[in-house]
C-alpha cells in the first residue's frame, strides 16, 4: 500500500513538473513571504496576460465584493453558479498559465493535492456521466480573483468547483486560506494504473493520533453523537461551535507531534512561506486546541474528527449519505479569528 | 393544535410516509446528497433570548418526495403559504426548554431555494427562529432543545455557538447518539457595571 502510494505521489508530481516548470517549485521552498508573494503576483500577472480584455472582466472582481468573496460551495456547477473563468473555457496556453499560478501559490503538496480532488471529480463524470444536468469533469473548475494581483494590497485568489473550494488572500507577506474546503469522491481511483488518494493524509494521520491516545484520553476525545456532515461548513462564515473533545494540553509531546502533522495537511496547501507562519501560530496555541472524534476507532473505518483551537477550526466527515462513506470525504479549514484575511493586523 | 395545523401534521405525517417507503426503493447513487433529509441546527444562547438557525437539506432521491409534501396543492410551484406551513410545522416539532421550562418558538423568517436545486439535493431550507427566555436571573442553568420528529430517513446535527456575550459561559453541551436532544448548562454573570467617565 505504501509503494502505492509513493507511485500515485510520483505520477501527480510528474503532472505537477509539466505544469509548473521547475523554477516555480524552487521559489516555493524559500520560506520568505514577500518573496513568495512577489513569485504569486508575477504568476497572476502572467495568467491575466493571457486573457482577453471580456475574460479579465469576467475573472477580476473588486477588493470590496462580499458577495464574490463568499461565493463558493461544495456543489457541482451548472447548479451551484460560479463566478470568473471555467478551465474548459480556457485555451490550452491560458489553461497551462492557470496551473502555473495554482503551483505557486500553493505548496507542492497542495498543489497535488488540488490535483487530486480535481482530477477524482473527472473519475465520477466518467463512471456516471452527467447525472440531472450535472456534469462532473476537470474542466467544471473557476478561477477568479477579488482584488487585482499586488505585492502590497490584499487580493484574493479563488479557485473551487465540487469539491474544492480554495479561497487565498494575499497580502504583503502574508498568504491566508482561510476558509477553504476539500473534499473527493471517489477518494480513492486509478489513473494509469496507479492508486490516487487526494485525501490521504488526512485519513491516516488522524487514525495514527487516535490510536495514540490512552484508553483514558480516548474516553475525552470521543464524543458520542454520529456526525453525518460537516458543521461548519459552506454557508457558515464568522460562527464558532462549542470545541468538543480532548485538549491539547492533555496531549503529550510526542501526540502534539502527531496532531501538528495531521493540522498540516490543510495548512501546508497555501505556499511554503505562508505556511510556515501558520503552522507556527497553531504550535503556538496548541495546548487551547481540541480534538475530536465521532465513530469506529479501527484504522480503514469511516469516521468523523474536529480540530478546533484559537486560530484553526477543521473537519473531516465521511459522507453517510449513500455509497462508501470512506471513498466520499467533505472537509472545511478556517480560521475563527481570519477567515478571509479579515485580522486587521492582516489587513 | 389548529385546524391548519392539523393539516399540516397530516401532510408531513404523509410525506414522512412517503420518504420511508422511497427509501426501501432506492439504491445508493453516486451523486451528491442521496436518501435522507439532513437537519443541522445551530443554536445560540444569549442572556434573554435563544436563537435558532435551522438548515435542512433533503437527498436528491427525497428531494420529490419532500417537495410534494410542502407542494400542498400539487400546482408544482411553492406559494410563499405553503412554504411558511412547512417551515411551521418543522419549529412545531422542536421543543425548547430552559430550567425546565417550556419556551415557546417564534419564527423570525426563512429562506426557500429554487425548486431545481431541491430537486438536485443541492438545495437548503434555511429557517430561523428564537425563543425568549424572559428575566432569567444570575446563576446557573439548563437549556434543552429537542426535536420530536423522528425518523429513519431524518439526520440530524445539533450544535451549540459560542455565545457572543462574554456573561454566559456554557460548562456543558450534552447530546444523544443521534443528536436530536441537546443540552446546555452554562452560567449567567451579572453584567459588568458602566463605569462612566468624570465630566472633565
Amino acid at each position: 500500500m505504501k509503494l502505492i502510494t509513493q507511485i500515485s505521489r510520483a505520477f501527480l508530481f510528474c503532472i505537477l513538473l509539466v505544469f509548473t516548470g521547475g523554477p516555480h517549485l524552487a521559489a516555493n521552498a524559500a520560506p520568505d513571504g514577500l518573496s513568495s508573494t512577489s513569485n504569486c503576483v508575477a504568476s497572476a500577472s502572467a495568467f491575466l496576460a493571457t486573457l482577453s480584455e471580456k475574460e479579465r472582466t469576467a475573472v477580476l472582481f473588486d477588493f470590496s465584493d462580499e458577495k464574490q468573496r463568499k461565493n463558493w460551495s461544495n456543489l457541482p456547477s451548472p447548479m451551484y453558479k460560479r463566478a470568473g473563468l471555467r478551465l474548459g473555457d480556457l485555451s490550452p496556453s491560458q489553461r497551462e498559465a492557470a496551473m502555473k499560478l495554482l503551483a505557486t501559490i500553493l505548496s507542492p503538496m497542495g498543489f497535488e493535492k488540488t490535483l487530486g480532488i480535481v482530477e477524482a471529480d473527472h473519475v465520477l463524470g466518467e463512471a456516471s456521466g452527467p447525472q440531472r444536468g450535472i456534469v462532473f469533469s476537470r474542466d467544471e473548475f473557476f478561477l477568479s480573483f477579488v482584488g487585482k494581483p499586488s505585492s502590497t494590497d490584499p487580493w484574493m485568489l479563488q479557485f473551487g468547483g465540487h469539491h474544492l473550494a480554495l479561497n487565498i488572500t494575499i497580502h504583503g507577506s502574508k498568504g491566508i486560506l482561510t476558509p477553504s474546503h476539500t473534499a473527493a469522491q471517489p477518494a480513492t481511483y486509478t489513473r494509469n494504473g496507479k492508486t490516487v488518494r487526494p485525501l490521504a493524509g488526512e485519513y491516516e494521520k488522524s487514525f495514527v493520533l487516535l490510536n495514540s491516545l490512552s484508553a483514558d484520553q480516548k474516553s475525552r476525545a470521543i464524543i458520542g453523537s454520529r456526525m453525518a456532515d460537516l458543521v461548519l461548513g459552506p454557508g457558515h462564515d464568522g460562527q464558532t461551535i462549542l470545541p468538543e473533545g480532548i485538549k491539547g494540553s492533555e496531549l503529550s509531546a510526542g501526540q502534539h507531534g502527531l496532531l501538528l502533522d495531521l493540522i498540516r495537511e490543510w495548512v501546508g496547501i497555501i505556499h511554503v512561506a505562508a505556511a510556515e507562519q501558520k503552522m507556527a501560530e497553531v504550535k503556538s496555541n496548541l495546548a487551547e486546541t481540541h480534538f475530536a472524534w465521532s465513530g469506529p476507532t479501527a484504522p480503514g473505518s469511516a469516521a468523523y474528527y474536529r480540530i478546533q483551537g484559537p486560530t484553526v477550526f477543521i473537519e473531516f466527515a465521511p459522507q453517510q449519505l449513500g455509497g462508501i462513506p470512506t471513498n466520499h470525504i467533505h472537509t472545511i479549514y478556517r480560521d475563527p479569528t481570519n477567515d478571509y484575511g479579515r485580522k486587521p493586523a492582516a489587513r | 393544535m389548529s385546524a391548519c395545523g392539523k393539516k399540516d401534521a397530516s401532510f408531513s405525517l404523509r410525506a414522512l410516509l412517503a420518504l420511508c417507503s422511497l427509501l426501501c426503493l432506492t439504491l445508493p447513487s453516486q451523486a451528491h446528497l442521496l436518501d435522507q433529509l439532513l437537519q443541522g441546527t445551530l443554536v445560540s444562547v444569549g442572556t434573554d433570548v435563544v436563537t435558532l438557525e435551522i438548515k435542512l437539506i433533503p437527498g436528491i432521491d427525497v428531494a420529490v418526495t419532500v417537495i410534494s409534501g410542502i407542494d400542498s396543492n400539487r400546482d408544482g410551484t411553492i406559494s410563499k403559504v405553503e412554504s411558511l406551513v412547512f417551515v411551521r410545522s418543522v419549529l412545531r416539532a422542536m421543543e425548547l426548554s430552559l430550567d425546565g421550562r417550556n419556551l415557546e418558538i417564534e419564527y423570525l423568517g426563512h429562506v426557500l431555494p429554487p425548486l431545481a436545486e431541491l430537486r438536485a439535493g443541492i438545495g437548503a431550507v434555511r429557517i430561523k427562529a428564537r425563543a425568549g427566555l424572559g428575566n432569567v436571573a444570575n446563576g446557573e442553568h439548563r437549556f434543552i432543545c429537542r426535536n420530536l420528529q423522528l425518523s429513519p430517513v431524518r439526520i440530524y446535527l445539533l450544535n451549540a455557538l459560542v455565545p457572543e456575550t462574554p456573561r454566559i459561559t456554557i460548562h456543558s453541551q450534552k447530546r444523544d447518539e443521534l443528536q436530536t436532544t441537546l443540552q446546555l448548562d452554562y452560567t449567567l454573570r451579572a453584567a459588568e457595571p458602566v463605569i462612566l467617565n468624570e465630566p472633565e
